[in-house]
């Protein structure tokens, strides 16, 4: 429905995005994620129509409108800072595009209060903007927004202004309003939570290129590079030696971690065969490595099905965080410790003492590799 | 947006290239020039007016203005300093109240400010008033047309331009930094001397520039509370255009007066750095 | 968002407060002294001077005809250069904060420059511009050397507003359909209005406060009132002076007034 081919952007000699194509579906909730500066504002800004990009083109409908002027795009944009005009009241805001459009009184009347209530500000046509909060003003805006009912709708950050509990409180509003409206969605963040909680399908930009486009979970189990990997969520990164497959088992491989130890990994399906004894980086979620000993007998069992890889590290902290526990062990061999995250309920009360040895175990399926230079 | 906003900018431009940059390129060119016997110009280059300004009879002018310049811009500083800081660090509510009183002089008209001071000084004044009641002098002391008389108008009408910008800069400041510094051990000269006065060097260094250039150049206030022993830059330069009628000259005193406006900016930018931005009231 | 409470400021030494007082001392006082004397009439009686409450420097003031003349004088001007400045200025001051065009930031010193230049210098580089073009000086030439530095502070006060409120209320309202035209007219001149009354009522002001550049741009016929002021203190004590300075006086500070409460309305 909504297309970028191959856009290119640069301000002076700076580049900003490098030959982006996105496919976006009607009704999706899509999300571009990235580090501040890797251009995915500037992305949005381009689909608004604020920039024109220096090369490539943006299709709605397979319509060429990447000379459109912005007020003539049947898209609208919720801003990170609301933009809310000062000198209207609630009304007047939402009613703008409306008003615009010369949409006589009566009907804009009952627009603008079906577009409030969706957003549960009815009771609010009448305030003037500065006696609003940040939740309601971002409500405002979103409601100006989706007024008018535009073919997609463009979110710049647009909860990165409220503190946690509102935040998390209108990512599932927000969700629900699209699923409701059935509108496109384009929703740039830096918030990588934000993206995997919130999106059908999301695209992870740096430095100006999509590095992956997938549904949250794709791109968080299979990321294809380290950028990803270690972007999106916590991550644990061992580094080691190839040393090859594991015998009798085609999708696996050993990694030397040096000091006699080693782990099976998963290989990766489509990229080229790695040599044996190159430098490799490991990828592990925290949430996949087990302290063993500490967990309750039947938990154990539930939980944990077979571990490939046990390895011995020092216990260095204990961090409590209420649902789960983070335990943190160093290997001999490796610069950082690694981080196994356990539920609090999987937990016996008795815990290893920092300083003691421990084993930390994973399985193979949930190890993979990525060969040293890879790295994005 | 940015291409239509080129031709908003247009009238403008066209404006100040007719209006500000011809006229003061005329300065330049003018004070190059020859003045004939009859106050006309003679279209012939020459530094002859420059020479004419070092002379002695018009340099001591010169160096008089500027020793009057400091002495005021130092006397702004030390009476701006002490007042900005207070209104700054002034209930909220009185705040704007406190700028308006500064400001209700700034408004009123310039030559009734000026006169006012005269009045004040002046035989028949308060001050002079209340020195003849309690029997301390037995005649009026005449404090007017004197260097006195324009130093205390040059402060009192330009000691709003330098409270300002040191009053917008210090009313941002975060005066947490002051209990900060007070905690780590600074005692109150230090606390002055180390936060408050290297934080209000942006305003410190608009308030000069704003209170040096325009008094150096001043006309009315020598003029009417200097007498006629008092000439100062401004009047020269005045006089050579109403009175002498020898442009040229008075051009030449003009750039000289340009010179030291365009060496304070430079002074500023050196010293005041990044900071060195004009805080405007 | 709430509003967030400031915590309380240190109370300044006390030598700060003296300063204070004798500053403000130092601004209001000469005011007050015209006041006051603007009610007092001299009475010479043997050789000594006393002082009586009277009006008649008002009665003399309203009878002045000469004053009454160049108080129009001054009024024309100031409402003409006021107007000039304003058109130009506002649309400069928006092309100025809001566009990225060739040549943008020399222009942006250029109006700096009436700012910070002298006063003297612009009236006589102005008489030295307008008689080598032999236009006779009135009161055109005063218009144009008025509203060349009035644009200067119309342009300073509209850029200020319009960087307190961010561009993307422009882009938001472009993209909720507005055309150019539109969205010039529904946002920015609503919100950049304070901002131009504010700039034109400091345009007229300065025009109409302006000494020195009149003194240089004006004609034979068209003295303004400050220098019709400033010839009746130089030629003679004249204390009708009081009685009109007293009133301007008062019509400013009114206006203080009234703008101080609207403002927190």
């Amino acid at each position: 429905m909504l297309s970028i081919v191959d856009v290119d952007k640069s301000y002076g000699s700076q580049r900003v995005l490098t030959s982006v194509s996105l496919q976006l579906g009607g009704g999706e909730f899509f999300s571009i994620i990235g580090p501040s500066g890797c251009g995915k504002s500037t992305l949005l800004r381009i689909l608004a129509g604020f920039e024109r990009p220096d090369q490539g083109r943006v299709l709605l409908n397979g319509a060429d409108i990447t000379a459109v002027a912005p007020h003539s795009r049947p898209m609208n944009m919720v801003f990170q800072r609301y933009a809310l005009f000062p000198h209207m009241n609630v009304a007047e805001n939402v009613g703008f595009s409306l008003r615009i459009k010369k949409v006589e009184p009566a009907e804009r009347r009952r627009l603008v209060d079906e577009a409030l209530n969706l957003v549960a500000m009815a009771s609010f046509a009448d305030r003037p903007i500065d006696k609003l909060s940040g939740g309601q003003q971002q409500r405002v805006a979103l409601a100006r927004a989706i007024v008018s009912r535009p073919k997609v709708l463009l979110l710049d950050e647009p909860l990165s202004a409220l503190d946690l509990q509102l935040r998390l409180h209108m990512q599932v509003e927000l969700r629900s309003l699209q699923r409701r409206l059935g509108m496109t969605f384009v929703f740039v963040t830096h918030d990588q939570s934000e993206a995997l909680a919130m999106s059908d399908r999301l695209a992870v930009i740096n430095q100006g290129r999509i590095v992956q486009v997938g549904t949250p979970s794709e791109v968080y189990e299979q990321p294809d590079n380290a950028f990803v990997a270690t972007f999106l969520g916590s991550m644990n990164c061992l580094v080691g030696q190839y040393m090859g497959r594991v015998e009798g088992r085609r999708q696996h491989g050993w990694v030397d971690l040096g000091e006699g130890q080693h782990c099976a990994v998963r290989l990766p399906e489509t990229t080229a065969v790695i040599p044996v004894g190159a430098k490799v980086q490991v990828f592990i979620r925290p949430e996949k490595v087990r302290l063993s000993g500490v967990g309750l007998p039947a938990a154990q069992s539930a939980s944990v099905g077979h571990q490939d890889n046990e390895l011995t590290a020092l216990m260095t902290d204990v961090a409590y965080r209420g649902a789960t526990v983070e335990f943190c062990a160093k290997l001999a061999t490796q610069a950082d410790p690694m981080s196994a995250i356990m539920l609090n309920s999987d937990v016996a009360s008795t815990r290893p003492q920092v300083g003691a040895k421990v084993k930390l175990g994973f399985a193979a399926d949930d190890a993979w590799i990525l060969s040293g230079g890879a790295s994005v | 947006m940015s291409k239509r906003s080129g031709i908003l900018a247009l009238p403008l431009m066209l404006w100040l290239v007719w209006f500000l940059v011809m006229p003061i390129g005329f300065v330049l060119i003018y004070s190059l020039l020859q003045r004939g016997s009859y106050g006309e110009i003679i279209w012939t280059l020459t530094l002859d007016n420059y020479r004419r300004a070092l002379d002695p009879l018009y340099f001591q002018i010169f160096v008089k203005s500027l020793l009057l310049t400091c002495l005021t811009t130092i006397l702004c500083l030390a009476l701006g300093l002490p007042l900005a800081y207070t209104i700054a660090t002034a209930a909220k509510r009185q705040r704007p109240l406190l700028i308006s009183l500064l400001m209700l002089p700034f408004l009123t008209n310039f030559i009734v400010r000026v006169y006012a001071i005269r009045l004040i000084l002046g035989g028949e004044g308060p001050i002079n008033a209340v020195l003849v009641a309690s029997g301390l002098v037995s005649n009026p002391v005449i404090m007017t047309d004197s260097l006195f008389a324009v130093a205390v108008g040059m402060l009192a009408n330009y000691l709003p331009f330098m409270t300002l910008p040191i009053y917008v800069v210090q009313e941002k400041m975060d005066f947490s930094l002051l209990e900060a510094a007070a905690d780590l051990g600074a005692r109150r000269l230090a606390v002055l001397t180390r936060v408050i006065l290297p934080i209000s060097m942006p305003g410190i260094m608009s308030g000069t520039v704003l209170v040096f250039v325009p008094v150096l150049g001043e006309y009315m206030i020598p003029d009417l509370l200097g007498g006629a022993k008092t000439m100062l830059l401004g009047n020269l330069i005045t006089e050579q255009f109403l009175k002498v009628r020898d442009w040229p000259f008075g051009a030449a005193l003009a750039m000289l007066l340009i010179l030291v406006m365009l060496a304070s900016f430079a002074l500023q930018r050196l010293i005041g750095g990044k900071g060195g931005r004009l805080v405007h009231p | 968002m709430s509003i967030r409470e400031e915590n309380p400021r240190p109370r300044p030494h006390v030598t700060a407060y003296i300063v204070t007082v004798g500053a403000y001392a130092l601004l209001l006082l000469p005011l007050l002294a015209v006041l006051f004397y603007s009610f007092m009439e001299p009475v010479v009686d043997s050789g000594a001077t006393t002082w009586r409450l009277s009006l008649v420097w008002y009665d003399r003031l309203f009878h002045n005809d000469v004053i009454a003349t160049t108080l129009v004088t001054s009024l024309q001007v100031a409402f003409c250069a006021t107007l000039v400045a304003t058109f130009i200025g506002v649309a400069g001051a928006i092309a100025l904060e809001r566009g990225n065009f060739p040549g943008r930031r020399l222009l942006v010193t250029l109006t700096m420059v009436p700012l910070v230049m002298p006063e003297l210098v612009m009236g006589l580089a102005s008489l030295i511009w307008f008689s080598l073009q032999g236009l006779e000086l009135g009161i055109p030439t005063l218009i144009m050397g008025h509203a060349t530095f009035a644009l200067a502070y119309v342009i300073t006060i509209v850029r200020a507003r319009l960087a307190n409120f961010d561009g993307s209320l422009e882009e938001a309202a472009a993209d909720l359909g507005a055309t150019p035209w539109v969205v010039f007219r529904k946002i920015t001149l609503p919100i950049i209005a304070p901002g131009v009354g504010a700039g034109a009522m400091m345009a007229f002001t300065l025009s109409f406060d302006d000494f020195l550049i009149s003194f240089f741009t004006a004609g034979v016929d068209s003295d303004t009132l400050p220098m019709r002021l400033y010839s009746m203190i130089r030629f003679g004590l004249n204390r009708e002076i009081y009685a009109l300075s007293s009133m301007l006086i008062l019509v400013t500070t009114l206006g203080i007034v009234v703008s101080y409460r609207l403002r927190r309305v």
